[in-house]
């Protein structure tokens, strides 16, 4: 992923599995023109900006499908779309199963 | 029941064989019996205990190897050609389930039983047929030291069309400890089924049959089955279809949850290597099936697309890769293959040769060549350990728990096992809903009987400091597994499910005529996994068993936080998990604190 937006000024999205494999790239940023967003604001950008992640995956209300999930920092996941993320954070999109 | 009085989906008895007498003999199965065991493990699991196996030691000729079949084998559900391999492990001499998806599942059941049992061994090495319930014991001296590989195209070109074989490989009868089975390429792979068989001189069982059971509603079966296919091409699967499990290695590495160099950290410079998708290795991939199975998870790999490729998972992935910090794809590709003819199980092994890898490295054993990332190290091991002739191929051929008490001195702080079974790619200090899981299992450290690491990859809990909600956690998806495993449904079709009991209740009445409802199939689950702690004490097990290795209590991971596993915090989710499953809190089963 080509880093082109500072870092205090996006949120970085990571892709996985199969995200990545329909999406087509490893991850894209999003420029903020605020400190924050919600995560349902996020992914509607996100899908904007890479339709093939709709709809199996995102749709276009900005809800990830129930077979995905989202994930702030590598740190916590979160399933609530009003979740803010903020500049800087990243937020990695993932099958929710882990099955291996 | 039909009209003889035997169950719908079940024949009503499994046929015990004597590899020492080359004799068998019908063994009835009560109505009764099966339906308070279901079939597959569980069934396994209950003819083990009335057998009193959990005495005896595994490699003996008296030890009770049990291949159970299950109530939906056969039927048109998808992902049910599925069966269990039961006995008591020569890795950790506790319980050992271990599944396998093939038309030997198919095929075995039609000759006639819900499941063979064999015991005592044979005078020389020999492949055990059993053809519509008649059993002959044929020498094979020819096939001794053969690869799976050989092996098997030597029972196809000499056994008619219709036969399906189980087949172990030259581990198996060196009995290594962690020796697998083998069928139309998938494995019964952990804990050493393949040498309690090689224990017997059996170097393959040959099955055909006609014989097949009667369904109780089989509209309604077929409408299920439909029903279960349909889902099965869905999202919940996608993951498998698309990718298949190799997927998983990069999502874990960035998680810090990707087991690298025995456990020192959680995520491997050279991932990105291992990837079949990101490394710098042209692949070529084609997909298959397991029979019966409409999801095709399997991904097979070949640099050269003119010759055989390999089916790689995460787990072989991980195990033989960055756990012995190996960054290459075609080092893992040429590992793995090596397992597969050998008949080892891969998990096990990378665990075994990355505990070598760090005592050479700290100078517990005197093996300058020993080091991680060397793929020449680790062929060199995987060698010794099927051949067993020397001191170093025999110490790892006994798997890490055993091999480090031989080096002696720290060497135990670096063998990763629970109960001696080598753990799998979840990082316990990055998922420690899963690190419970882990600890408690019958099994040992496994993740096909706990997948509570899918609490810890859910905003249902903090996956560093799950709390004592990990207990219901670790219950619920043990139970789930308990059940799919006895079924037998393929667990990748767990996530399809809207209501899991209910779902598989209707399959169970459609396939039985049984009343059985989810709550009935939710006592099972908690009978089926009390059967295996009844036939773990029985075998001599101790609370000081359910715990996990030194590593993950005093090493901080490399994560931001350091993160480590809280003794404390462990034995209080241990304790609340003995309480859910209605045990003392020391873990024993009702009745049974003496170990009686």
């Amino acid at each position: 992923m080509a880093d082109s937006l500072p870092i205090d000024q996006c949120i970085t999205i990571e892709f996985f599995g199969v995200v990545r494999h329909v999406a087509g790239v490893a991850g894209i940023q999003i420029a903020l023109t605020q400190p924050s967003m919600t995560l349902r604001d996020l992914l509607q950008e996100v899908a904007q900006q890479r339709p093939s992640l709709i709809p199996n995956i995102v749709d276009s209300t900005g809800k990830l499908h129930t077979g995905y999930i989202a994930n702030v920092n590598s740190d916590k996941f979160v399933d609530d779309v009003s979740t803010l993320v903020r500049c800087g954070d990243s937020v990695l999109l993932m099958s929710a199963d882990a099955g291996g | 029941m039909n009209h003889n009085q035997t169950p719908f989906a079940y024949h009503g008895s499994y046929l015990e064989i004597d590899a020492s007498l080359g004799t068998s003999r019908s063994i009835p199965l009560e109505a009764e019996f099966l339906r308070s065991c279901l079939g597959g493990s569980g069934l396994g699991t209950a003819v083990l205990l009335q057998k009193e196996a959990a005495a005896i030691d595994p490699l003996e000729p008296d030890a009770p190897i049990c291949f159970a079949f299950s109530p939906l084998v056969g039927s048109p559900l998808t992902t049910s050609a599925k069966f269990a391999v039961v006995c008591k492990s020569p890795l950790t001499n506790r319980i050992n389930d271990s599944l396998a998806s093939s038309q030997f599942a198919i095929t075995g059941k039609k000759t006639g039983f819900d499941a063979l049992v064999i015991v005592g061994r044979a005078q020389e090495l020999s492949v055990l047929v059993i053809d519509d319930g008649q059993i002959e014991f044929v020498p094979v001296p020819h096939l001794r030291r053969v690869g799976i590989g050989a092996t098997n195209h030597w029972l196809k070109t000499h056994f008619a069309a219709d036969y399906c074989f189980a087949v172990i490989g030259p581990a198996g009868e060196r009995l290594v400890r962690f020796a697998t089975i083998s069928h139309d390429g998938r494995h019964a792979g952990r804990g050493g089924a393949g040498a309690v068989l090689g224990s017997k001189n059996i170097k393959a069982i040959a099955v055909r049959g006609t014989k097949r059971v009667a369904w109780a509603d089989p509209p309604r079966l077929n409408q299920l089955a439909k029903d279960l296919s349909a889902k099965s091409f869905g999202p919940a699967t996608q993951k498998y279809r698309e990718l298949g499990t190799v997927s998983n290695l990069l999502t874990f590495n960035r998680l810090n949850a990707l087991p690298t160099r025995n456990f020192q950290s959680g995520s491997f410079e050279l991932s990105h290597e291992l990837s079949p998708s990101d490394a710098n290795v042209a692949l070529h991939k084609t997909r298959a099936s397991c029979a019966a199975c409409t999801i095709g998870c399997e991904h097979i790999f070949s640099k050269d697309p003119q010759k055989p490729g390999v089916r790689l998972e995460y787990e072989s992935l991980f195990a033989l890769g960055s756990l012995c910090g190996i960054g290459s794809i075609d080092a893992v590709m040429n590992l793995t293959r090596t397992c597969d003819e050998f008949g080892i199980d891969s998990i096990s092994a990378g665990g075994t040769i990355a505990c070598a890898m760090e005592c050479a490295e700290r100078g517990l054993i005197d093996a300058p060549w020993l080091r991680f990332g060397s793929e020449s190290a680790a062929t060199r091991c995987l060698d010794a350990m099927n051949r067993r002739d020397d001191d170093l191929g025999n110490m790892l051929a006994k798997g890490s728990r055993q091999f480090a008490r031989e080096v002696g001195g720290a060497a135990a702080d670096f063998a990763n096992h629970v109960k001696g079974l080598e753990l799998p790619g979840y990082e316990p200090r990055a998922l420690q809903t899963m690190a419970l899981g882990l600890a408690v299992g019958c099994r040992g450290a496994d993740h096909n009987r706990s997948g509570a690491y899918e609490a810890d990859f859910s905003a249902q809990v903090d996956r560093k400091n799950p709390g004592i909600q990990a207990a219901r956690f670790a219950v619920e998806t043990e139970n789930r597994a308990a059940i799919m495993d006895s079924l037998i449904l393929c667990k990748f079709v767990r996530g399809v499910f809207q209501s899991f009991y209910d779902e598989c209740a209707q399959m169970m009445q459609a396939a039985t005529g049984w009343s059985i409802d989810a709550f009935e199939l939710q006592e099972l689950a908690f009978r089926i996994v009390d059967m295996k702690k009844e036939f773990n004490v029985r075998a001599g097990w101790t609370p000081a068993e359910d715990w996990l290795p030194p590593r993950f209590f005093f090493e901080p991971l490399d994560d931001r936080d350091g993160t480590k596993i809280m003794g404390s915090r462990l034995q209080f989710q241990i304790e609340e998990y003995n309480r859910c499953r209605g045990w003392n809190i020391m873990g024993f089963p009702q009745n049974m604190e003496n170990g009686q």
